[in-house]
């Protein structure tokens, strides 16, 4: 029976782990010893100086996680980048049934993940819980993580609080009552990535950014709605910042939707403020992402040294909804779409209540 | 090679205000093309001695082009041929879904911490101007760091065979079809008869100014720093020039159809006649209110066609569909099992256009400009009292390309046509 507990765990109070004897102990102290390191790497942990824009810092990011062999992996899981996107990546890509048959499951796998993680969200969590259940949730399923390591990004999914406009990096930071985060998921399952991201309403939220987030929400369904065949790429923008423009809100200008596939990001480009000069018109078997992102005031954007984070400028929220579109003869499948299991958006909620209200 | 400063973040408090004005500073980008010998170089050289008088910061992208991918291939020099920085390093944010290509989002990076007054990219022979000047043409609603200048073509006056089939002919026509101004230099090593063949041959290829020097010296410095030809009514300027005073448009009047136009069809000089029946010793054709059968297209030609279009009004939707189909048609799709790999070679190609439209339901004037896969439509200053007769023009500068269906085209584009 185990019994010797570590004694350095005991003193910097970490949860106990515990060794049959002295021996035992030191051949585990090697790997064992990492655990102490990091602690002492989260307690030294400060946000680099730099000119936030908001009231949000970075916080303390864990260590890289493994995935297992057996799970099929794109090319950059191990180097770090893309090489295979950036190969091929002004080509359009039209999928044939079997290519839109995987597609298909990797975006109902990465469904089936964003729903999970949706109903994580609470006051007291971390975005690093969330990100460690994420990983867990994609394993379980067969599936990789997609964001991880992708161009060297060192998590499982992307969790962007508040200010926040996309690519945050889950940390040790609690979400707070108040908040609005983000979580985009993305799943590499058979060879095809599926690409989806909701922003969720932390316990009691504000009337501005609840507006925010249904208008931003919206203008997705919105545009959607406008997709199929012989479609300007281009009129994409036009129709959500006509929507957004309406409450005053801007649209984020330097990111964009992308073609999805058996390529995490490829052509064609949707950008999604209006006066672009997007290449091309919707073709049946095309598929690709549009992913609007929203501000309260300013559309620009900064990046924090982290090289990812992306926030507003004038540190103001920002909030985000996200789809993989399959083209097809007659519009379009929406193939991440949401499920019974999908966490209610508010104005939902609120129409339950009044429905179960009137009904007494 | 910052000269000793570390980079860091200015904050810019006027940046962050919403209105989108461009009070903002961007830095014009000129690309400058011509092979070894035209004298680019010593052109580019005086343009940098110029400017450093006035104390003018320029950097110099050079491309050597290679053909493997274009990004690869350019390099960022300061005025005195010193590497600015290793712009991958720099990175400029996440790029995988960015609008901004990876050269372009860290060179923007660059210029918040490191000022410049002009960029400069110089191309070699076999580059391609006209993807360097897609991938510079960013969108307005970017308010970015830079902006598209325009693109300058040097020529040596003594080139003898613009016209010929070699790869250097080809090549040269290729870079000149996509110039918003053509140096033509060392005249002084030429007969005026020389200069008035080879400006007329240009022409022919690409209708705009052509400025004449010796050693590369030119008159006018800062006409050429600020062509802003990218701009929506440099395309009504544009296309005024090009109608100069050499071109001679016939018209047909009424019936709601459009007139004929004048194109400034290219003929490779072969041996005697063309194969294709025109017997062209003429510099320029001149069309007639019947467009023949026979359209002088030849293998490899690139030329400029001017059309326009009288009495009629574009119809926008149908010019935005229109352009889908001649701009896009050729866009690589990734070959799947059981696809077959389009075959686009002999297919014609649209490199650089130009557009002053006369649009329905509208009582403003329409800008075109487009560039090998972009194109911009904007709207001008409303249409005078004067202007009741001005009809829309187009110059269209491509490969290959076929007169009569480029009218044939355009005119379905208006309203009433089918």
């Amino acid at each position: 029976m185990a019994t010797l507990q570590c004694p350095k765990c005991l003193k910097l109070g970490l949860p106990s782990t515990y060794y049959c004897d002295k021996k035992c102990f030191t051949q585990a102290w090697k790997a064992h010893n990492q655990i102490h390191k990091e602690h002492a790497r989260r307690l030294a942990f400060k946000p680099p100086s730099f000119a936030y824009t908001g009231k949000l810092r970075p916080h303390y990011v864990t260590p890289m996680r493994k995935v297992p062999a057996h799970i099929k992996k794109p090319d950059y899981a191990i180097s770090g980048t893309p090489v295979s996107e950036m190969r091929d990546k002004d080509k359009v890509v039209i999928l044939n049934e079997k290519q839109i048959e995987g597609l298909r499951e990797a975006c109902r796998v990465g469904r089936e993940v964003l729903d999970l993680a949706g109903h994580m969200v609470k006051p007291g969590v971390t975005t690093e819980e969330i990100d460690v259940k994420v990983h867990q949730w994609c394993i379980e399923r067969g599936a990789y993580p997609s964001p991880l390591n992708y161009h060297n990004f060192p998590k499982s999914c992307c969790t962007s609080p508040n200010e926040v406009i996309c690519h945050g990096i889950p940390d040790a930071r609690p979400l707070q009552e108040g908040d609005i985060v983000n979580i985009d998921i993305t799943v590499y399952k058979n060879g095809f990535h599926g690409d989806l991201n909701e922003t969720f309403l932390v316990g009691e939220v504000d009337e501005e950014s609840k507006k925010l987030v249904r208008t931003t929400y919206e203008s997705l369904m919105l545009a959607i709605r406008a997709c199929k065949p012989d479609f300007f790429i281009r009129d994409f923008g036009k129709i959500i910042s006509k929507h957004c423009n309406r409450k005053n809100y801007s649209v984020v200008r330097s990111y964009c939707g992308h073609g999805i596939g058996e390529l995490f990001h490829c052509a064609p480009n949707v950008p999604h403020y209006s006066k672009n000069k997007a290449i091309g018109t919707c073709k049946p078997g095309m598929a690709f992402t549009i992913e609007p992102m929203i501000n309260i005031k300013s559309w620009r954007d900064k990046t924090w040294p982290d090289n990812w984070t992306s926030v507003t400028a004038d540190g103001k929220r920002s909030a985000q909804f996200e789809h993989t579109i399959l083209v097809t003869e007659t519009g379009c499948e929406v193939l991440t779409a949401r499920t019974a299991n999908s966490k209610p958006f508010w104005w939902e909620e609120q129409k339950e209540v009044k429905d179960k209200k009137t009904s007494k | 090679f910052f000269e000793g400063a570390p980079i860091t973040c200015e904050k810019k408090g006027a940046e962050e205000s919403q209105s989108s004005s461009s009070g903002g500073h961007t830095v014009p980008v000129t690309i400058v093309t011509g092979w070894l010998g035209s004298g680019k170089t010593t052109f580019l050289r005086h343009v940098l001695e110029t400017l450093q008088k006035s104390h003018k910061k320029i950097a110099i992208i050079q491309n050597e082009a290679s053909g493997v991918g274009v990004e690869d291939e350019l390099k960022l020099v300061d005025d005195e041929g010193r590497p600015v920085a290793d712009l991958k390093e720099i990175g400029g944010g996440c790029v995988c879904c960015s609008v901004r290509s990876d050269f372009v989002a860290a060179l923007e990076a660059l210029l918040k911490t490191r000022k410049f007054d002009h960029i400069f990219v110089e191309c070699s022979g076999i580059a391609d101007p006209g993807q360097l000047a897609q991938m510079f043409w960013l969108d307005d609603s970017l308010e970015g760091g830079i902006h598209l200048n325009g693109v300058i073509g040097v020529i040596d006056a003594r080139l003898t065979n613009l016209s010929g089939m070699d790869k250097v002919a080809k090549a040269t026509r290729n870079q000149l079809a996509y110039a918003d101004i053509i140096l033509m230099n060392k005249i002084d090593l030429v007969d005026e008869n020389t200069i008035k063949k080879l400006k007329s041959t240009l022409r022919q290829l690409n209708p705009v100014p052509v400025e004449l020097t010796i050693r590369s010296k030119v008159k006018d410095l800062q006409t050429l720093l600020n062509l802003q030809a990218y701009k929506p009514d440099a395309a009504e300027a544009a296309i005024q020039q090009a109608l100069g005073p050499t071109s001679h448009s016939h018209e047909s009047h009424g019936h709601g159809h459009a007139s004929a136009e004048t194109h400034l069809c290219h003929h490779p000089r072969h041996s005697g006649k063309c194969a294709h029946g025109c017997n062209d010793n003429s510099e320029a054709k001149h069309g007639t209110n019947k467009l023949s059968e026979k359209e002088c297209v030849h293998d490899e030609s690139i030329g400029a066609h001017f059309v326009e279009l009288k009495e009629v009004e574009i119809d926008l939707e149908k010019l935005r569909r229109w352009l889908a189909t001649v701009l896009w048609a050729h866009i690589k799709v990734k070959e799947n099992e059981g696809q077959k790999e389009k075959k686009m070679n002999d297919a014609s190609v649209i490199m650089r256009m130009k557009g002053l439209l006369r649009v329905k339901g509208s009582t403003e004037r329409h800008y075109l400009q487009a560039v090998q896969e972009l194109f911009e439509i904007t709207t001008g200053p409303k249409w005078s009292q004067q202007d009741e007769a001005v009809s829309s023009k187009f110059v269209i500068i491509g490969q290959r390309l076929n007169a009569k269906e480029l009218e044939d085209g355009l005119r379905n584009c208006c309203s009433g046509a089918d």
